[in-house]
């Protein structure tokens, strides 16, 4: 075979090489154009089920009441006015404003709600840091009320995981001229060990008082609307307040 | 062998011809390459960028005095977001958007709070309307940004 046609084979192999590698980096572009207008993300569906506005076992005072007599104790001499905390009963951080008679306690109100309280909790007013029971430690006030709390219980209707970090729940009130709370993520009223909520799966929150800041409500708000939204889902109910 | 001088000049001659157009045609190629790769990134980007209102849509409360109301928008797409570039439009009327938290990085799965008030301080609504919001979100990478815009039914409640 003749030199100059050898080389033109090698040369038009080379050539033919050379394209055929740049129509694979072609191919294989278009092919991942195409999987990049695939990509799917993710399509959560989580539905509220119920979120309840009522009394729990346990709370922040909203009502106390004083006996007179049998409850007004002795050592109180110069502190009407004077706001004190109160020991005892099942809860914590209540502080209530007494008023005197002379050297006992003729009245309480709250100043402080506290946590974790029960109906029928008997606190003791402790202006003098005595021991309890001692002057100053001895009048007693008792729980006859106790704030509602809110339990918002959801559950997954979709077929993906969902972290429960992304869900997002506005409690409203629509009977109020501004009537939209601020929304708030699942997890800040959830303290339960769960990260996810898997398909199928129904979880409630911690029984939570509102807040103004967090919720955008006070804690003696009623609100009556529940929206959940996560991602592009949404879902409402109507709150049960008792 | 070459049968005579004049054989190896036109061998010469395809030779050259030949390189020359195949350095066009692959010119070419990387070039059109090129432009569906960015294509392809740039469409994922797009994709990946999403926001949706998590705002309860039936309870969003219009300020008559200040011109302004408050949303939040979830960054539900697969990138961050820009919080600078959000553009909204209520009942048709360009709003200024303003991020309560305009320093931090707008994560995916996370809600973000604005404030949007008519520039023209003359937007008022009377009770209960219900209108169109309209809102775009973009990422906020430098090299492929995405965007993506939602259009939703609201009711605006004046006061």
């Amino acid at each position: 075979m003749a030199g100059s046609s050898v080389a033109a084979m090698v040369v038009g192999t080379v050539f033919i090489m050379i394209f055929g590698m740049a129509t694979v980096s072609l191919v294989d572009n278009i092919d991942q154009s195409i999987k990049n207008a695939d990509y799917e993300l993710p399509d959560p569906k989580v539905d509220l089920i119920s979120v309840t506005d009522k009394p729990e076992s346990t709370g922040p005072v909203s009502a106390i009441s004083f006996a007179g007599a049998i409850d007004q104790g002795t050592g109180y001499l110069g502190l009407g006015g004077q706001t004190c905390p109160v020991s005892g009963g099942s809860g914590t951080g209540m502080s209530v404003t007494i008023s005197v008679d002379d050297d006992n306690v003729s009245g309480a109100t709250i100043s402080s709600v506290g946590s974790g309280y029960t109906v029928g909790n008997i606190l003791t007013v402790n202006c003098s840091s005595a021991t309890l029971g001692d002057p100053g430690h001895n009048a007693n006030v008792s729980v006859t009320a106790v704030h509602d709390k809110n339990i918002i219980t959801i559950k997954n209707v979709g077929s993906e995981t969902v972290a429960l970090s992304n869900i997002i729940l506005t409690l409203s009130n629509t009977s109020l001229d501004d009537p939209q709370g601020t929304p708030f993520n699942f997890t800040t009223v959830y303290s339960g060990n769960n990260t996810f909520i898997f398909p199928g799966e129904q979880i409630s929150s911690d029984s939570f008082t509102l807040n103004s800041i967090v919720h955008g409500f006070n804690l003696e708000n009623d609100p009556n609307r529940a929206f959940l939204a996560v991602f592009e889902y949404s879902s409402s109910i109507s709150v049960d307040v008792t | 062998m070459a049968s005579g001088p004049s054989e190896m000049i036109l061998l010469s001659a395809g030779l050259i011809v030949a390189a020359l157009v195949s350095g066009l045609l692959l010119q070419t190629w990387e070039d059109m390459d090129n432009v569906i790769d960015d294509r392809g990134k740039h469409g994922m980007e797009d994709v990946r960028t999403r926001g949706s209102l998590v705002s309860d849509p039936m309870n969003i409360s219009w300020d008559n005095t200040n011109h302004n109301a408050t949303i939040y928008i979830q960054n539900s797409g697969d990138t961050f977001l820009d919080k600078s570039s959000v553009g909204v439009f209520l009942n048709g009327t360009s709003m200024t958007v303003t991020p309560a938290e305009p320093n931090t990085t707008w994560l995916p799965g996370k809600a973000e709070k604005f404030t949007i008030k008519d520039p023209a301080d003359s937007l008022t609504f009377t009770g209960s309307k219900d209108v169109f919001l309209t809102f775009t979100v973009s990422s906020d990478s430098t090299e492929y940004s995405g965007s993506h815009t939602v259009t939703e039914e609201v009711r605006i409640l004046g006061g």
